[in-house]
């Protein structure tokens, strides 16, 4: 059945008219809050998006949350190209609840981010870690940016890492990371959206986090080459 | 099986989401690392009983299931299945949901 039948079950598939399009600013990420200003201008929007995408979407049951979750995340990028060709032909933004500010902010953070993940890979680097590894997982997880993976070859030089980045996280950066706190086989410090996972290198092998997160893109270190 | 529930008050009779507790392996797959009747601790991840946040959402899974553990706290597999729910983060158990294949935002959707 139709995804989101606001108007009841008796919406069929309506031919593209020139019908003007109201649409709400693109969700930006998840828990993304939308305002509502009455059924006609969903409808329309439902009119526009439903017709050239071939793929029936689902139908989800909360109407109030229609506009955004219209694109079934199950057809992928297809729909999204779709929408994206429709809203730029016919899209007119009506109400901005201050997106571009957002983006921007948004950029600064990443920003700040790669660089206390940068810092603390270098710290690792300083204390002679092998293997540092830095992924931008931002796009495959919700909960956290960048992962560090690195591995230590023994308990006190796992304890020297992970103080030397607590103390760089915390006079630099002004993060306090939580995690473990002794040594450990798989040691972890979180500071939030840097996770930093210190292995000895039998569990490197045995979790192998490289080829979970294959999809994510390697951040190239400057010092790596220093090194060799 | 669960023979007791680590951490946990005098009077609280039951595990929940987060809790690490002591159990006992009833049924076991043949040719695997771990055996019938073996004695081990397992994190809940996932409770049919529903799971109250503090800031008043509910989340109510189908199934039971927990990760097993070693005693320093680092899983026992290489990977786990099913979501994961994102408190366990705040509880430590960060390994878990970085081997997670799907975690629950429960912040959204609402």
């Amino acid at each position: 059945m139709r995804g989101a039948a606001l108007q009841g079950p008796g919406l069929a598939r309506a031919p593209p008219a020139a019908v003007p399009l109201h649409p709400r600013p693109r969700r930006a990420g998840f828990g993304g809050h939308h305002h509502h200003r009455g059924a006609p201008l969903r409808s329309d929007l439902l009119l526009l998006l439903q017709q050239p995408t071939a793929v029936p979407l689902r139908a989800r049951s909360p109407p109030s949350s229609s506009a955004s979750s219209n694109v079934n995340p199950d057809t992928g990028e297809g729909a999204d190209e779709l929408l994206d060709d429709l809203l730029q032909e016919h899209g007119e933004v009506v109400y901005s609840a201050g997106g571009a500010g957002s983006l921007a902010s948004e950029a600064d953070e990443d920003a700040e981010c790669l660089s206390l993940a940068v810092s603390l890979a270098k710290v690792a680097s300083e204390v002679k870690a092998a293997d540092i590894r830095v992924l931008f997982v931002k796009p495959i997880v919700y909960w956290t940016e960048f992962f560090i993976i690195l591995t230590a070859f023994s308990n006190a030089q796992i304890e020297a890492i992970s103080s030397k980045m607590r103390d760089i996280g915390e006079q630099q950066f002004s993060r306090v990371a939580s995690g473990d706190t002794k040594p450990n086989s798989w040691t972890l410090l979180d500071f939030g959206d840097v996770v930093v996972h210190i292995f000895l290198p039998p569990q490197r092998e045995f979790y192998n986090l490289e080829e979970f997160y294959g999809n994510a893109t390697t951040i190239e270190l400057p010092f790596e080459t220093q090194l060799q | 099986m669960c023979i007791r529930v680590i951490g946990a008050a005098g009077n609280q009779r039951y595990a929940r989401i987060g809790d690490v507790i002591v159990a006992v392996i009833k049924d076991a797959l043949p040719q695997m690392p771990l055996e019938r009747s073996e004695v081990i601790r397992a994190v809940i991840v996932r409770t049919c009983k529903e799971f109250k946040c503090e800031d008043g959402i509910i989340i109510r899974y189908d199934d039971n299931a927990a990760v097993i553990i070693d005693q320093k706290g680092n899983p026992k597999g290489t990977r786990v299945f099913g979501a994961i729910a994102e408190e366990l983060r705040e509880l430590n158990f960060t390994k878990i949901v970085s081997l997670a294949p799907e975690t629950l935002f429960i912040f959204s959707f609402i």
